[in-house]
């Protein structure tokens, strides 16, 4: 009954065209090469959690060869089943979050594909690497600079929401939703299908997509909606009546140079909106009712995003910017970007004022640079869009809130995660590892290349590594960049050579540690025998002289780096005095014992993985330690005496 | 003029009856004995924990300089140093230090101990094992589901106020969150008071009876024992969020200012420890009053009939 519903339902769908408008046009240049563009029709089935839907895709070879096959990303083949990459890889989690009881149908989704069609001619195909990717045998290959033009139907069951897609009550977030060109370079396509950890690549282009909801729903999605002007009250609206049916409504959707398109819905009954404009860039943020206190919290961190961006990369180009705050009850969707749309999250209250909602907010709204506009292979290179992302958050947490917490006597600098999360593995896998083959994917992606950015910023100055990253984001925007443009480009502004740098951090697994091993003091004698040149000896008593200080560095990581030694001598004398590092350990002897030594003194590796053992002095710094000490136990006296323990 | 009805000696009474009478010190050793306990534990645990970190600090016949500024400032990043630099930490237990985890545990059992002391001391009778053990095992027969059952009640007006969503009711319903747990165990810990102090007056002939007994004695007087708990711990957290926001504020910048610190730190606990002091002795003044009562109506029954 439910597929002779939909067979009806697709049947109708061409006529849902019924009155087309004309698109705006952000752009007059494009700013991408527009090789994948999608006109899309969606029907969605809120009760079933289910979409069935229309595609023309316009795609465009911009390779060097011609192609007679073309695959199609069925992401959402990824929730079909126990045996999909996905799930094998992944056992049905996710950075935390966890798939919908497995034993219920509802918890699983599908992509099936209904027909494909080029100028009115069925084709065929076959899956890939498993059902998330389609092989489409086209009739005749396409030779570059041509176009190619497919008309595909087909229908979409969201699972219960995990993994960034599904429902989940009555919020539905559509991700990975319509079948989904993959990527053709030179003579080769990359298409890998939907890995547990890795996120997604694709190809610029214009999508005008029309979904059908039933009236009730509010909308948050990328592009723009075209607004309908009510004839009965004259007022603007986002969504078009149905012609074919007064129950349901259409929201025309349009956007340009993106490639990828999201939407999530709910009850206009049950979200909140709120619309404002920030630097010519038009905002709407839907919100739990619930969550209306921490709003105020959420612009001003996507107010200070878009500023930041714009002062350290460029601005901002797109018009509009959607930002979702998910239900509790759907935080798999929560967290996440999509082209001129990213999901939030937060609380209802938050008293102790951590930083949380706007650590992701910050985080997500980098991902328009470094994931929307750099479109770095996601799937290849994943830290070439999260690890620049957690670098800007960083940066930007640290320069717009003066870090994550902060209060009189304890703070947390932007970059704790990263380095919390650094120092708990710090010889991960390299960067350039496939995210899929990667055994330490949120540190190879996420935090190592975030501390690994900052100690290049520290090896080459704040000034040159803004300018660094500034001309990186201009001149590889939309262009699908790699670590290797990254690394071109530094070493041009900087006019470095940046082998070493990139062999040890970049594809290397070594660390940068040193410590200070021992200090010691040498006792200096002198006396004895002493025979002169006539053969004559004598012999002066042994006597102390001043005793000398020694102090023992050792190189306990991989990586060899130069280092500074500052020591502070019983004279008062300070020195300073740098070290190879090529050997494993030295020894540096002073004229007078050591009081104070510290390794690193200037900050200049910021990725050195031990400043505990990098300090010393012979007096332990007893206050701060008892103050905290006596801090924790008053709590904890506190607290049992709050129970009243008799 | 005063008539057995209408005298207080011969009435039942409830709990705030008896609260003026529980905060006069008596200045006994018991006393002393159950406040000092309490200012052990938090002096002696402090001295061990700061013990223990300036050990994972130590090395080559010295010290990291890690935590020079620790005084005025923590950076998180500089705890994240600490945890994860010293090859001694693994967790929890050897950051601590086993002689904080067995001093702690130690002193703990003493302040438990000599709370019952003290109350065995006041009835005049010996502090055995038993009835201390034995009333435990009441209080969580007798006492425990119902005092979740009421924890479950009263989180409802939390949740009542975190729904109506304004930013006082939060505050509210944030402070309850904090409140309520505490209150309500402060309550399971009279229930557990009384069922020992019940054992210790009189000798467990019936089970059943003395069960029952021990249960009416609270939830006979539950508005007053409920709102005694919520005051009294509504007080203690008070004082005890004084004292760190004092010791927040002052920081440890100077020698002085952390000695003053911990000075606020150890009159505070004395403080609250007097505020339990009182309850301890609430329970007993009000099972005392209980038995007077009863002994009095079966003596005057026993003289009519």
């Amino acid at each position: 009954m439910k597929r002779l519903f939909y067979r009806l339902l697709l049947g109708l769908l061409p006529f849902t065209l019924w009155a087309q408008t004309s698109n705006p046009v952000w752009f007059k240049t494009p700013l991408a090469p527009r090789l994948a563009n999608y006109e899309i029709e969606a029907y969605v089935n809120p009760v079933e959690h289910a979409l069935k839907g229309s595609l023309k895709l316009t795609w465009k070879n911009a390779g060097t060869e011609a192609t007679d096959k073309l695959p199609l990303h069925l992401y959402l083949n990824a929730f079909k089943g126990p045996n999909s990459i996905f799930m094998q890889e992944g056992s049905g989690k996710l950075r935390g979050d966890r798939m919908g009881d497995d034993s219920f149908e509802s918890s699983w989704g599908y992509c099936r594909l209904l027909s494909v069609t080029s100028e009115g001619r069925k084709l065929s195909g076959s899956y890939g690497e498993d059902e998330s990717v389609y092989w489409i045998n086209l009739m005749q290959a396409v030779a570059p600079g041509e176009t190619l033009t497919l008309e595909i139907q087909w229908e979409s069951q969201f699972p219960r929401v995990f993994a960034r897609t599904g429902w989940s009550d009555g919020f539905l977030m559509a991700a990975q939703w319509f079948p989904k060109v993959g990527v053709y370079q030179g003579s080769q396509w990359t298409s890998d299908a939907h890995h547990a950890d890795t996120e997604f690549f694709s190809d610029f282009g214009t999508y005008a997509v029309n979904v059908n909801v039933p009236r009730g729903f509010w909308l948050a999605h990328s592009g723009e909606a075209i607004s309908y002007i009510d004839p009965v009250d004259g007022l603007k609206k986002d969504a078009w009546p149905d012609p074919a049916d007064d129950k349901r409504m259409i929201y025309k959707l349009y956007a340009e140079d993106i490639h990828d398109f999201a939407f999530a819905m709910k009850s206009n009954l049950d979200w909140k909106r709120r619309d404002f404009s920030y630097r010519g860039v038009k905002v709407s943020l839907f919100y739990e009712p619930s969550h209306h206190l921490m709003i105020d919290r959420h612009v001003a961190a996507i107010e200070a995003s878009l500023r930041l961006t714009e002062e350290w990369y460029f601005k901002y180009p797109y018009p509009v910017l959607t930002v979702v705050d998910p239900p509790e009850n759907a935080s798999g969707a929560d967290g996440m970007e999509y082209p001129t749309m990213i999901m939030a999250g937060t609380n209802a209250f938050d008293p102790l004022k951590f930083r949380i909602p706007e650590v992701v907010t910050v985080h997500e709204f980098g991902h328009q640079y470094f994931y929307g506009m750099l479109a770095s292979n996601e799937v290849d290179e994943p830290w070439l869009d999260e690890g620049f992302t957690s670098y800007f958050e960083s940066k930007a947490m640290q320069r717009h809130y003066s870090g994550l917490f902060n209060s009189r006597r304890f703070q947390l600098p932007g970059n704790f995660q990263s380095l919390t999360s650094y120092l708990m593995t710090p010889n991960s896998d390299p960067l350039t590892r496939k995210g899929y083959e990667s055994a330490t994917y949120g540190n190879t992606a996420y935090t190592k290349p975030d501390m690994v950015l900052q100690q290049l910023e520290a090896l080459l100055g704040h000034t040159t590594m803004s300018n660094v990253v500034t001309t990186y984001a201009r001149e590889m925007a939309f262009k699908h960049p790699t670590h290797l443009d990254f690394k071109r480009i530094a070493e041009r502004i900087s006019g470095r050579n940046l082998d070493i740098f990139w062999s040890d951090y970049i594809m290397g697994t070594g660390t940068l540690d040193y410590q200070i091993e021992r200090v010691s003091v040498l006792s200096v004698r002198e006396g004895g025998w002493n025979i002169n040149r006539e053969g004559d000896a004598s012999f002066e008593s042994i006597r102390e002289l001043l005793p000398q200080g020694r102090i023992k560095l050792e190189r306990r990581g991989d990586i060899v780096s130069p280092i500074t030694l500052w020591v502070k001598l019983s004279t008062g004398e300070e020195r300073k005095v740098r070290w190879d590092g090529k050997d494993r350990w030295v020894h540096f002897d002073f004229p007078a014992p050591i009081v104070q030594a510290q390794l690193d003194p200037d900050y200049e590796y910021p990725i050195l993985r031990d400043r505990l053992y990098a300090s010393w002095s012979p007096k332990a710094p007893t206050r701060g330690i008892a103050y905290w000490a006596h801090l924790v136990t008053t709590f904890l006296t506190y607290c049992l005496q709050g129970i009243g323990l008799l | 003029m005063e008539t057995f009805q209408t005298s207080n000696e011969y009435s039942p009474q409830g709990p705030w009856a008896f609260v003026k009478k529980s905060l006069t010190p008596t200045c006994s050793r018991e006393d002393a004995e159950f406040i000092l306990s309490w200012v052990a534990f938090a002096v002696a645990g402090a001295w061990s924990l700061k013990s223990r970190w300036l050990d994972l600090m130590a090395y080559s016949n010295g010290s990291s300089m890690l935590a020079q500024d620790w005084g005025t400032r923590l950076s998180g990043n500089d705890l994240v140093y600490f945890l994860k630099g010293s090859p001694t930490i693994t967790n929890v237990e050897s950051f601590v230090g086993p002689v904080f985890i067995f001093l702690s545990l130690g002193i703990l059992f003493l302040i438990l101990r000599n709370g019952w002391r003290l109350q065995a001391h006041t009835l005049g009778q010996p502090a055995h094992f038993s009835p201390w053990i034995k009333g435990l095992g009441d209080a969580l027969i007798i006492g425990l589901l119902p005092t979740i059952l009421l924890g479950w009640l009263l989180g409802w007006l939390g949740d009542g106020l975190r729904w109506i969503g304004t930013l006082p009711a939060m505050w509210v319903a944030f402070l309850w969150s904090i409140l309520l747990p505490m209150a309500l165990t402060s309550f399971w810990m009279i229930q557990w008071s009384i069922c020992r102090v019940q054992r210790l007056i009189g000798p467990v002939t019936d089970y059943k009876h003395h069960l029952r007994f021990c249960l009416n004695a609270i939830w006979k007087n539950i508005g007053s024992w409920l709102s005694l708990a919520m005051i009294s711990t509504t007080l203690r957290l008070a004082l005890s969020y004084g004292a760190l926001w004092g010791a927040w504020r002052w920081g440890a910048g100077t020698s002085a200012a952390l000695w003053s610190v911990i000075l606020i730190q150890v009159g505070v606990t004395i403080l609250n420890a007097g505020i339990l002091r009182s309850l301890l002795m609430n329970v007993v003044h009000f099972l005392s009053n209980q038995h007077f009562v009863l002994k009095t109506v079966e003596d005057l029954k026993r003289r009519v009939l």
